[in-house]
């Protein structure tokens, strides 16, 4: 008899997991500044009965352990949130990061020169935009301003910083994609006076994942002069992509110079 | 035509590929919200791709026989015609590479449909059974094109006088205003982010809900509905912060908008609008209920996957609803049923 009760139980928990469930959309995320100095306020909102959201800082996977959100996260420091939503009757969320990053210990820095220019459809605010802090938003055409993009194979940039040598990393903030055939540049590297003072060459990527904000560092070894020469190779578009092996576009909204503890 | 058993069985896979919703343990999943509620059939309009491929769905309309005329870029079928229960009736039409607005007319007893082709740049106007009576291209009397390039009509409305309100909501953002010769009367709007003028203008309709007919157009990329008399004149903006609002469908006293995205305009995260008799929101089918605030929506997002790219909704007798969508991984149109 007790089998017979087992039996049934394995029957209708096998048919409850045959059902296709519905997928709850991932939460919302408002930054109140992406680029900050002091703090940001981060606050995460999906209003639907009985979900609960939970988060991470580091980026990591979030999971049952995360901590359940309850109020605005005020954060002092850099950080790449990872949130998701969860309700029982659903499929969990897809998981939304996004990263927010203090500027305290930024310098100083202007881009005087792109060559080549940027697409002409999207030329941006200028050159100005890659040092106003102004941060674009992942939906690249609602902050047409923000982003410049480049379709090229190689994109040659220069920099003035008048506080020459006093970072010890250049940050690149740019757009993934793959979807809009946009990903982070395959190698980054930085010259003074013709000596590479860096170097950055980022993993190939895997398909599938979602649009997202990508912050790139370059470590620089010590250097001295007040203009700098930034080297960017675009990321062949992978054989997964339907446009396999052509460059895929480089999209820039920001960069920074930064003195990393 | 396929038999109506083979029919059902290619239906049932296509449900088993798509995803159907059914909770047998837990009730039916109902959505929207206040006294507008539904249960989803998202396997209303699945047909076998093999005989009646569509690409993206884009419009829908019912004629008085009360049958579903749906509007894909497929040239297979641009048209599909289905009763309510979703069985195929008819499909004809293979000249409509870039079908994309669809309107349906009586004029005088005779039903007439509407086709926007964005690839011709043409307008054309059909029989029911798809004979062509005319296709206008260009408004070059407007002084505004100097050619078909820039023209890409995405929507008409016909006003009961015959005249023909056309919406260039993927071109250079006019409003062309024609009699029924085909003659141009009028033209307004055109690109910008002025009160009059539109970020695309992308669905047109005639509400007859006042006392006077008025044009609503929707401003898809601002998240505004805009109201203008039939002379063109702007009569007044109706902000639905967060919803990408493709075309407004008047039906008794409501005005039901697919929103084709949400949110901040990222890929897949459309949902349905429907607004009362004073154009507020008032449910949201996939999306969170909508909140005023000292008369301020609260911006929109969908709450729910149900929905990919909704870009136009039907709405029968009954209230039910049919949503057709763009660039969802080649589905058929979802049925509401109003619970």
């Amino acid at each position: 008899m007790r089998n017979v009760y087992f039996f049934l139980l394995m029957l209708c928990s096998g048919l409850a997991l045959a059902q296709p469930r519905i997928q709850l959309s991932p939460p919302q995320v408002v930054v109140d500044s992406v680029f900050f100095t002091e703090t940001a306020t981060v606050r995460l909102e999906l209003d639907y009965p009985g979900v609960e959201l939970r988060y991470t800082l580091d980026g990591s996977p979030v999971g049952s352990q995360s901590p359940v959100y309850q109020e605005p996260l005020r954060l002092s420091q850099s950080a790449t949130i990872a949130a998701q939503a969860f309700q029982p009757d659903f499929e969990d969320s897809p998981v939304v990061g996004v990263s927010v990053r203090s500027l305290k210990y930024n310098q100083p820095l202007s881009v005087t020169n792109a060559v080549p220019i940027p697409a002409p459809q999207y030329t941006g605010a200028g050159l100005p935009a890659l040092a106003d802090r102004q941060k674009g938003a992942l939906n690249f055409s609602a902050t047409p301003r923000a982003w410049l993009g480049w379709e090229t194979d190689t994109l040659r940039l220069q920099l003035e910083a008048p506080e020459a040598g006093k970072a010890n990393t250049l940050v690149l903030s740019l757009l993934d994609n793959a979807g809009a055939w946009i990903m982070p540049p395959a190698t980054v590297q930085v010259y003074d006076a013709g000596e590479e003072i860096g170097r950055f060459e980022t993993a190939q990527p895997e398909p599938g994942a979602p649009a997202q904000f990508h912050f790139l560092e370059v470590p620089l070894s010590s250097w001295s002069a007040k203009g700098l020469e930034v080297v960017i190779l675009a990321r062949q578009l992978p054989d997964w992509h339907d446009g396999a092996g052509r460059p895929a576009w480089i999209f820039i909204d920001e960069l920074f110079l930064t003195q990393k503890p | 035509m396929m038999k109506r058993r083979e029919f059902l069985k290619n239906s049932l896979w296509a449900a088993a590929g798509m995803g159907l919703v059914s909770w047998t343990s837990r009730g039916e999943l109902v959505l929207g919200h206040g006294d507008f509620k539904y249960k989803a059939d998202l396997n209303w309009g699945a047909l076998n791709a093999q005989f009646y491929p569509v690409k993206d769905c884009h419009e829908l309309v019912q004629d008085k026989q009360g049958r579903i005329i749906l509007l894909t870029n497929h040239t297979h079928n641009n048209i599909l015609i289905y009763n309510r229960d979703g069985k195929l009736l008819d499909a004809w039409g293979t000249e409509f590479p870039g079908a994309h607005g669809l309107t349906l007319k009586d004029e005088g007893g005779e039903e007439f449909l509407y086709i926007t082709d964005t690839e011709r740049h043409e307008v054309i106007k059909t029989t029911l059974d798809g004979r062509t009576v005319w296709a206008w291209g260009y408004p070059k009397a407007s002084g505004v094109y100097d050619s078909p390039s820039r023209y890409i009509p995405t929507e008409t409305a016909v006003a009961d006088n015959g005249d023909v309100y056309i919406a260039d909501g993927y071109g250079s953002q006019y409003i062309m205003h024609y009699n029924q010769k085909g003659e141009l009367l009028n033209v307004f709007g055109g690109r910008g982010e002025g009160e009059a003028q539109f970020l695309n203008a992308h669905g047109i309709c005639i509400d007859q809900r006042g006392q006077a007919p008025e044009l609503l157009i929707t401003a898809r990329q601002q998240n505004q509905l805009k109201r203008f008399g039939m002379d063109g004149e702007l009569k007044g903006i109706i902000d639905l912060p967060g919803a990408y609002i493709c075309r407004p469908v008047v039906h008794g006293s409501n005005v039901y908008l697919a929103t084709i995205w949400s949110g901040d305009g990222s890929s897949g995260t459309g949902f349905v609008s429907i607004l009362d008799e004073q154009n507020r929101l008032v449910s949201a089918p996939g999306g969170v209920a909508p909140v005023y605030e000292e008369d301020q929506l609260r911006p929109m997002y969908q709450v729910l996957r149900i929905f990919t790219h909704p870009h136009d909704v039907c709405v029968d007798e009954d209230e039910n609803l049919y949503v057709a969508q763009w660039n969802a991984g080649f589905t058929y149109p979802i049925k509401l049923t109003r619970v």
